[in-house]
């Protein structure tokens, strides 16, 4: 590994990281400038099995999804693998994100009787190019692993898509993309 | 960053940018180094490890204190005492350096449990600690932490609003969080 690796490791560290701030306090600008104009997001659940989005239907729909102002969340990053390409200006990285959504109850016959913390534990798998020195995410798919099974999260979880499921192995949606783990 | 095209080794006149590079990285090392030190430090009830993670005129802004950090510590003391024990487990940290200063942003889960969980079952906090670092010579130190709770599970109810007034500075969205105000406070200017 070289400084240069080091340098890019830090960078894309920081992506990651503005990523989270960026959605948890809902900072659209935030949110673009983690992303090149042209990337896409793909999310592994939604009307049609998987939800893909541009950056700007990406910001729109944070802006949109979480309507009630008070519904705050905390997107943790554990686990980080980065593999550069420095060659190419290119990075793959594989980072863990604990995600945490304070549900507060929906009154007497609503969905929730009493405030709940739905919790969901998956993997972000992220494309990077670096251009004219700026690392950002020219694709980001997540693989959901877990969801809290008697919080809300255990819909989400039982609409996966199945591409995007977690697996076994060189089953799992990450093993093309970081390299093989026995390797 | 400022390699050559074909990744041998610094470009002619790039190497003070590479040392400065480095010297960030180091700098960054350091202060995440500290960050754990800080969370150790708590959780094993060392508080003179705790007061070292801190400049002695620093100021801390914690959940349920605010002031020196002399008065910190004692505050601390008393509140730990309250506790079986507690694990305050770090993720991600964006840290941005200028120079000697430095701000970081750090995602921390907070868990308190105690002796008799049934009359008194603990919780645990979503939290980020909001820090102004300096390094005046003897390493990086929190200058100013401003802490801010997103979420607790406490028994009080679960949900990003505790009502208990010692609760704190509480998360929000831009540009209400505290991290935008506090990230452009004091020293470090962007």
């Amino acid at each position: 590994m070289t400084v240069d690796d080091l340098l890019a490791r830090a960078e894309i560290l920081d992506v990651l990281s503005r990523y989270c701030r960026a959605v948890d306090r809902r900072d659209a600008d935030l949110l673009l400038s983690v992303y090149h104009h042209d990337a896409v997001d793909v999310r592994p659940y939604g009307p049609d099995g998987e939800l893909r989005a541009t950056p700007t239907e990406l910001a729109r729909r944070m802006l949109t999804s979480f309507a009630d102002e008070q519904s705050m969340s905390q997107h943790h990053l554990t686990t980080v693998t980065i593999v550069t390409d420095l060659e190419h200006d290119r990075a793959n990285a594989e980072s863990y994100v604990i995600a945490l959504h304070p549900m507060r109850a929906s009154g007497p016959g609503g969905a929730l009787e009493r405030p709940a913390l739905a919790v969901t534990g998956g993997r972000y798998l992220d494309d990077l190019e670096r251009r004219d020195g700026r690392w950002a995410i020219l694709r980001r798919v997540m693989v959901v692993d877990w969801s809290r099974a008697d919080l809300p999260g255990q819909e989400l979880f039982a609409t996966l898509a199945p591409a995007l499921a977690p697996g076994i192995g060189r089953r799992d949606p990450s093993a093309p993309f970081v390299g093989d783990l026995t390797a | 960053m400022s390699g050559s095209s074909d990744g041998s080794g610094p470009a002619v006149g790039g190497r003070a940018v590479l040392e400065a590079r480095v010297r960030e990285l180091f700098d960054r090392q350091a202060i995440v180094d500290v960050t754990h030190a800080y969370c150790r430090a708590v959780d094993r009830v060392d508080l003179a490890a705790v007061r070292a993670c801190y400049h002695a005129d620093a100021h801390d802004r914690h959940t349920g204190y605010a002031g020196g950090v002399d008065g910190f510590i004692d505050w601390l003391a008393h509140a730990l005492g309250s506790f079986a024990g507690t694990s305050h487990a770090v993720t991600n940290q964006l840290i941005e350096i200028r120079g000697r200063y430095a701000f970081s942003e750090a995602y921390v889960t907070a868990r308190h449990w105690t002796e008799s969980p049934d009359t008194a079952p603990g919780f645990t906090a979503g939290t980020r600690y909001l820090d102004h670092w300096e390094d005046r010579g003897d390493g990086w130190r929190i200058a100013d932490r401003t802490c801010v709770r997103d979420w607790s599970d406490a028994h009080d109810g679960l949900g990003p609003r505790s009502p208990d007034p010692r609760a704190g500075l509480v998360g929000r969205r831009a540009p209400d969080d505290p991290v935008y105000e506090a990230r452009v406070a004091g020293s470090f200017t962007v």
